[in-house]
């Protein structure tokens, strides 16, 4: 999401990297076009304004150290800015109260409150939890069949009582239900509304003064533009979020809009959706999607993300690997299936550092990872433990083999050459380029 | 009657804006003396009007600039005459050129949730009441109950529906849903696309399949590819339609939630970077909430 105003960021910083002292004719040119960018994100202007004028005072004032460039402060005040406006850190869902406790899906249409609700089961799920999806949404078609082939994709409890005449007894029912079969959560999804029609959101006032809900979500679309400090503020009248739940985080919205809200409200982003398949939402970490915002690259997500998915065991059989000699093409075909586990390519790509996601991408795409796959099991276990033995007719009968081309092959050994490199590094612990003292994959750190 | 009260809501989702921004150019017109706060405020209200900072901030210029060479004397004129020329030649109709008697087709694409389903359903109706004969086609193979929704859709505006089996390839059921259309007589099939976001090159792959496929059975002139955008979406709107373009050679769009109070500055923004016409608005949740845009109209309403 914040890729491309990343990249404006750098752009911008560039020039106050360049520059070794700057005059306050430079920090009001940069501020300048740091409110345009910040603009360009659907930042809403008065919090644009804010930002840049808190940034200007303590970047002139005294706060300028010898030890780091003046370019290097704006940096981090600005990111220490940003990360302030999100919240010092993530927070945990709140499931107290009621038993079972209910969790409540609030939006406009179209921002993804099934999806979420679906996802959220799923996260729920992992964690040891047992919820209950149950729907409220009358006015949708097929927005309750939706939600109940989502929960049957996820192997989640659906309730559905069609005899339930208001969103009151469905909730009520549901409870029944869960308690019965001693669920619980209970995920309750409503239909979408627009911040302006007043009738609906009453329902929904109604509808919280007469159930406890422990958690009550407003989802929003990643992509929303300025209005979406007014739907914050309609919604915060009538509803009294407790949180947000920031969605379609994997398009390249840039997401200014939750900045918008958050400095508005003071509400915390609890969860972000990254994706379209049901594991795909995180816990909302402030500190990365500042860093994130600023192209410091999300090494944290990514550390996050591999964890889940290697097991304790396999990371210290891969560690101990590493240190007793060099990375081979069976750790590479190790390392490409867990990244198939953890997400998409792509979706990997994107929290790595730029440097070294242009190295990577050349790798281009699932469709290539196949083909990487393919050739890399047509080789023998000699050859995948020492590369230096593949000449040129082990290559064509490699191509051969994997259906490929010798120049895939090729390139492919290039690759891995480079990825060794890295690996390297990685291994004396020294940092990767841009991504100052983090390494990847849990190690070098 | 009915065509009334839509274009009355039509009016009031712009809310008070038009009357702020209206008067904030008459003030500063008549201003004798303005200072750099005074532009900066018309700005922001430009902005949050939806027009976008680069949009917002070439009208603020443009208009110092007139207002200090004194080109005229009618500042309405003037702002008439810059946001009408953002929305030139937008034609709202749609098979201006349509060969007759041959089959129409209508692709709708756009990120996840902007409305398409219902902007479907919507089109069917309409077009079924002009004497269509209509035939909705869900190509949205991936979604929970997307298809269940459209024919949800179809059963409302009483027009045939074809779908695939769930994860069937997009492609093969536009190929057979066109088809199908075709033998029963229909004059016009609606495809509802799957919601991609526009950034997943796999699903951008898939939809070009799915517009290759209808144009291989489609006349280019009996051929409308409309992008649907949400009237709320910000800036993003804008790389939707760019990464969009050249996959699915779109040829106009229609806005949805536009009964959400939205700014409607956005359309002069999509007017000026893309040129393509913005043919229809989604005003509410009602079958009949679909009203063709009128640029001139429009821009009167505003500067008026």
């Amino acid at each position: 999401m914040f890729e491309a105003l990343t990249d404006k960021f750098n752009a911008i910083f560039k020039k106050l990297r360049s520059k070794g002292k700057l005059s306050e004719e430079d920090v009001d040119a940069i501020l300048k076009e740091l409110r345009m960018v910040l603009l360009e994100s659907d930042v809403h202007y008065r919090v644009a304004k804010d930002l840049t004028s808190r940034v200007r005072e303590r970047a002139v004032g005294k706060e300028v150290m010898e030890s780091v460039t003046p370019g290097e402060m704006v940096i981090k005040i600005l990111w220490e800015e940003i990360r302030q406006i999100l919240g010092g850190e993530a927070r945990e869902l709140n499931l107290s109260g009621s038993f079972p406790a209910s969790v409540m899906m609030v939006g406009l249409q179209g921002s993804g409150k099934t999806t979420t609700c679906g996802k959220l089961g799923v996260y729920l799920k992992e964690r040891g939890f047992f919820p209950l999806l149950v729907s409220t949404d009358t006015r949708r078609p097929a927005a309750k069949e939706q939600l109940r082939i989502l929960a049957q994709t996820a192997k989640l409890e659906f309730f559905d009582d069609p005899q339930a005449s208001t969103p009151q007894e469905m909730i009520k029912k549901a409870r029944d239900y869960a308690r019965e079969k001693s669920l619980d959560v209970i995920l309750v999804d409503t239909a979408g509304r627009l911040h302006v029609e007043e009738e609906l959101l009453e329902e929904l006032k109604e509808l919280i003064e007469e159930e406890e809900f422990s958690e009550r979500f407003l989802v929003l679309d990643a992509t929303t533009g300025q209005e979406a400090v007014k739907v914050a503020q309609s919604f915060e009248s009538w509803v009294h979020p407790t949180g947000l739940i920031l969605t379609k985080v994997d398009t390249d919205a840039r997401g200014g809009a939750v900045l918008s809200i958050v400095a508005q409200t003071g509400w915390p982003v609890k969860l972000v959706g990254v994706g379209e398949k049901l594991n795909q939402i995180e816990v909302f970490h402030p500190d990365r999607m500042a860093s994130r915002i600023m192209g410091l690259g999300d090494t944290l997500t990514f550390i996050e993300k591999v964890d889940r998915a290697i097991s304790e065991e396999e990371k210290k059989k891969l560690e101990k690997k590493i240190e007793k000699k060099e990375l081979d093409f069976n750790d590479f075909l190790e390392e490409l299936q867990r990244v198939k586990n953890v997400g998409s390519f792509q979706e990997i790509l994107d929290m790595f550092p730029g440097q070294i996601r242009g190295m990577m991408s050349q790798v281009d795409g699932e469709k290539n990872l196949k083909r990487v796959e393919a050739i890399i099991n047509s080789m023998t276990r000699e050859e995948r433990e020492n590369p230096s033995l593949i000449g040129a007719s082990r290559k064509r009968r490699i191509a051969q083999g994997s259906g490929t081309t010798v120049q895939e092959v090729n390139k492919l050994l290039k690759q891995f050459e480079d990825f060794r490199k890295l690996w390297k590094q990685m291994k004396k612990g020294r940092p990767l380029p841009s991504s100052k003292g983090r390494g990847f994959f849990g190690l070098g750190r | 009657m009915e065509k009334e009260t839509t274009w009355q809501r039509w009016v009031k989702g712009m809310g008070k804006m038009k009357e702020e921004v209206k008067e904030h150019f008459s003030q500063l017109w008549s201003k004798k003396e303005t200072g750099e706060k005074d532009w900066e405020e018309l700005e922001e209200l430009l902005i949050q009007a939806d027009m976008g900072p680069a949009l917002s901030l070439e009208i603020v210029e443009e208009f110092r600039e007139f207002k200090k060479s004194r080109g005229g004397d009618d500042w309405q004129e003037w702002l008439y005459q810059k946001l009408f020329s953002l929305l030139e030649g937008n034609d709202p109709s749609l098979f201006a050129s349509a060969k007759e008697g041959e089959l129409k087709a209508i692709i709708l694409s756009g990120v996840n949730g902007v409305g398409k389903t219902t902007a479907a359903g919507k089109l069917a109706y309409l077009f079924r009441n002009k004497g269509e004969k209509v035939s909705l086609i869900a190509a949205d193979t991936f979604r929970a109950a997307a298809m269940e929704q459209l024919e949800v859709w179809a059963q409302r505006a009483k027009c045939r529906y074809f779908r695939g089996t769930e994860g069937a390839d997009p492609g093969a059921v536009v190929f057979d849903g066109i088809s199908s259309a075709r033998h029963q007589g229909d004059t016009l099939v609606i495809i509802d696309t799957a919601g991609r976001s526009h950034v997943n090159k796999n699903l951008l792959a898939e939809l070009e399949k799915v517009v290759r496929v209808t144009k291989k059975l489609i006349l280019p002139s009996n051929l409308e590819s409309i992008l649907v955008i949400d009237a709320l979406a910000g800036q993003n709107a804008f790389l939707q339609a760019q990464s969009l373009f050249p996959v699915a050679d779109l040829s106009g769009i229609i806005l949805t939630k536009w009964d959400s109070q939205a700014k409607g500055g956005i359309v002069f923004r999509i007017g000026k970077e893309f040129h393509l016409p913005v043919k229809y608005l989604g005003v509410g949740e009602g079958i009949e909430d679909l009203v063709p845009f009128d640029a001139e109209e429009f821009v009167k309403t505003i500067v008026y």
